[in-house]
């Protein structure tokens, strides 16, 4: 569901979700002494809710690549089912937790919509770079908007290089040697 | 003693068996499509059946009762290598050998044996990705042994290795088959390897079992399976041979077949002193006169035993079955050293062929290869 919601949609659920007067804003409010929307954990947790659906695919695509053949082979050696899986698929699998972590965190990142519904914009608070990048501009301060975006430019070509290198050398290290 | 009497329906595919599969490597042959895998992987429980297994007393399955692989005890080497990428070669074979122990089960094969029988102590902190596949394929084999199974399932293990790979490997098998005493299925549609290392033979078409048998007698009836669409390859028989000398210059290892000489190519000097060679019936010429010069290195003398008319895909030909001992003229004892020939019946008339008749059986050494070839 949040894959296909609009972030402002999701966002504006999410800040009456978070408000006082809900279960969830007050017992957070009752636990903290502080209120969760407009706070960094309000942002935390939004972008939890918003990002984890990103992690789903790229972990069931690493799942399904393995397929039936390594459980089949722990069965063989006498692994029982929740016994194989622990010991051949979760670590067979660790490139997808490598590779969907660090796109969801890249996407994350970038988020603007919900954060700027549930966080505000507190300088210092709940200011992300997205939303310095808009305020940048929206007060024509050109110079700071460059810096941030090239920052942000090289930190998604960064992340994006050390996925695709580090899931060519996970393929290798999984091919035998006479299929490459 | 594996039994089983099993229905399974998958795709086009309707498997049908009955049979019982005693100590020892039974091989299970028939072309691509048969239904051999999935015969496998019923035994195994990874493809649902109906009907009944029962293993050395053990009922893996029946009506109403279905034991899981992980508890049938099942040493499976797969068709695709499936070795643990994430574990080395040692942790590979410990996988199923802690889990054993734990479970407190053995044949008494221990780890360090295994591990010296298939010569992998070099590999042993090496990751599966660094194998060659013939190194793979050794490990895959000793991986399923290190399971203490109580069946030893081979789908085609050796499928896709050079010919100096399954020199490697068919002495190990041979002996780890021959040293334990459970029942192992040995898929494969190679006549070489099955005479090598197989003891009996299951003959598998379309889902159903045609023939079974001891590998010598089957091996000699295979021409009645085979149809026009369908071959089983040539018939043959096995002949069982102890080594004489081994001529490193010419690459010709000299066996004695019943007290008879047979030449035989082999690039490596073998590695046992008895052998098991398949001689295909069509390789075999028959002469009534002691022959002259002539490049065909091994005359054996023997007597007609047998003279059988071929049908079918063999239509045109006679089944000639001699027997090399000579002091058996003309009688058929058993199945130790008798080979049969395939010529045509034009042929067979016009030499006046008949049973009891002392004649020549021409073999070319460069059809003959040692299991080291």
């Amino acid at each position: 569901m949040p894959l296909v919601m609009p972030p402002t949609v999701l966002g504006f659920y999410l800040l009456v979700l978070f408000s006082p007067d809900n279960a969830l804003g007050g017992s957070w409010l009752a636990l903290t002494g502080t209120t969760l929307a407009f706070s960094f954990y309000g942002l935390v947790f939004a972008s939890l809710i918003y990002s984890l659906p990103f992690m789903v695919q790229p972990l069931t695509a690493a799942f399904t690549q393995l397929g039936r053949g390594p459980m089949e082979a722990a069965a063989s050696l006498g692994a029982s089912p929740m016994d194989a899986w622990l010991t051949t698929i979760l670590p067979m699998a660790r490139n997808g937790y490598l590779t969907a972590g660090v796109l969801t965190f890249a996407h994350t990142v970038g988020e603007f919509g919900i954060v700027l519904m549930v966080g505000g914009n507190l300088a210092g608070e709940t200011r992300v770079i997205s939303i310095a990048i808009y305020e940048s501009v929206e007060t024509l301060n050109y110079q700071e908007a460059y810096i941030l975006s090239g920052g942000l430019m090289a930190f998604s070509f960064v992340v994006l290089l050390g996925v695709y290198q580090f899931n060519r050398q996970f393929a290798m290290s999984l091919t035998p040697r006479g299929m490459r | 003693m594996l039994s089983l009497d099993i229905q399974a329906q998958t795709g086009d595919l309707t498997l049908n068996v009955a049979t019982s599969i005693g100590d020892g490597v039974t091989a299970l042959f028939g072309p691509s499509g048969c239904g051999k895998t999935t015969l496998l992987r019923a035994i195994a429980g990874l493809m649902p059946s109906e009907g009944t297994i029962r293993c050395n007393n053990v009922v893996w399955q029946s009506t109403g009762t279905f034991m899981p692989l992980h508890q049938r005890r099942v040493g499976y080497v797969f068709q695709d290598d499936r070795l643990f990428p994430h574990l080395t070669v040692a942790g590979n074979l410990q996988y199923g050998f802690r889990r054993a122990k734990a479970a407190g089960l053995s044949i008494g094969l221990e780890l360090q044996e295994v591990v010296a029988r298939f010569d992998l102590e070099p590999l042993l902190q090496r990751y599966p990705n660094t194998l060659s596949g013939g190194e793979s394929r050794r490990v895959n084999i000793a991986r399923s042994l290190c399971s203490q199974p109580q069946l030893l399932l081979l789908d085609e293990p050796l499928t896709g290795l050079d010919a100096q790979r399954k020199a490697d490997i068919i002495p190990y098998l041979a002996t780890v088959a021959k040293d334990l005493s459970i029942p192992t299925v040995y898929v494969s549609h190679i006549n070489d390897e099955i005479a090598q290392l197989c003891d009996n033979m299951l003959v598998m078409t379309a889902g159903t079992l045609i023939d079974e048998g001891p590998t010598g007698e089957v091996l000699g009836r295979l021409w009645r399976a085979s149809g026009p669409d369908q071959s089983y390859g040539d018939p043959g028989s096995l002949l069982e041979a102890s080594v004489m000398h081994f001529d490193e210059a010419n690459a010709m290892v000299h066996l004695n077949v019943a007290g008879q000489e047979l030449q035989v190519i082999s690039p490596t000097e073998p590695q046992t002193q008895d052998l098991r060679l398949f001689l295909a019936a069509a390789d075999v010429a028959l002469s009534l006169d002691q022959p002259g010069r002539m490049s065909i290195r091994n005359v054996l003398t023997g007597a007609i035993v047998g003279i059988r008319q071929l049908t079918g895909a063999k239509i045109g030909l006679v089944a000639i079955d001699i027997d090399l001992d000579a002091e058996n003229h003309g009688q058929d004892k058993g199945n130790d050293h008798k080979i049969v020939a395939h010529i045509s019946a034009a042929a067979c008339n016009d030499l006046g062929l008949a049973r009891g008749m002392p004649v020549y059986a021409l073999i070319k050494s460069a059809k003959l290869t040692t299991p080291f070839a």
